[in-house]
């Protein structure tokens, strides 16, 4: 097993290098948008395609997936995109429960009053 | 750690030691860090279900409706798991790095699996609680 191993693992400490400067510059992207005023949706697009970017930069190259066959990358990767969408599930009950949300109050000095109490 | 699995991809474990025991440095600065920022903001008066008073008091909105107070119980919740997941890699990769000689190079590669899993986790958690909470306006210095 560990020849079959030394025999597939590409990439050089040269490459893991340019790899994470690549993920500290989109970082630093990151924190200098987080400067800019725009609004809270263009805001979270952005940040989430630049992290999923940075996600793709280490499930190919630090977990060395891109040096894996093809199949294993056809395993996994469809799967992941099912389960993600298997969350979107639970997104209409969140929708549903924004109305109710728990609203501020001064923190108690004792014990709230039961509800069941006239 | 990638550098670890590549030497030890390469066999040699000596390297592999020495680079396991650098990511685990990092990942105990990464926990100390973390419970100095916690430390500052559970001074601040941030509670699982409580904001500090003058924090209320910037996130009312014009309408007058005051903010959910859920930050703190979402802020400990997500980043304390994250400590822990780093917490207990660190221990994992302590026990890695001491058997280095005794183990696989497989072995050495599921605790780097485990490990870019948790930075992975950490690339979501970044920016979306502490890039989409900067203080734009500087309404919270003090």
């Amino acid at each position: 097993m560990s020849a079959h191993a030394e025999e597939h693992f590409a990439g050089s400490n040269k490459l893991f290098i340019s790899i994470w400067v690549w993920l500290v510059g989109l970082t630093l992207i990151e924190i200098f948008l987080a400067y800019r005023p725009m609004a809270i949706h263009i805001m979270l697009t952005i940040l989430l395609g630049l992290s999923i970017i940075k996600a793709a930069l280490i499930v190919a190259y630090f977990m060395h997936l891109k040096f894996e066959r093809l199949s294993l990358i056809l395993t996994i990767v469809p799967m992941l995109v099912v389960c993600i969408i298997l969350l979107f599930v639970f997104f209409p009950d969140s929708f549903r429960s924004s109305g109710l949300r728990y609203q501020h109050k001064e923190a108690p000095a004792v014990a709230p009053p039961s509800a069941e109490e006239p | 750690m990638v550098f670890g699995v590549s030497a030890s991809s390469r066999g040699d474990k000596t390297a592999a030691r020495k680079w396991i025991f650098a990511t685990i440095a990092f990942g105990l600065t990464f926990i100390v860090l973390h419970l100095i920022e916690w430390q500052h903001l559970i001074h601040e008066g941030l509670r699982p279900f409580f904001l500090p008073e003058h924090w209320v008091q910037v996130f009312t909105g014009p309408d007058g409706k005051p903010p959910t107070p859920l930050f703190g119980a979402t802020f400990f919740t997500i980043t304390g798991l994250h400590m822990f997941h780093v917490f207990t890699g660190a221990i994992y990769l302590t026990v890695v790095a001491m058997r280095v000689k005794k183990l696989k190079h497989e072995d050495v590669e599921i605790s780097g699996l485990y490990w870019h899993f948790v930075d992975l986790v950490w690339m979501f958690v970044f920016p979306l609680i502490y890039i989409m909470s900067v203080d734009v306006g500087g309404h919270l210095a003090r």
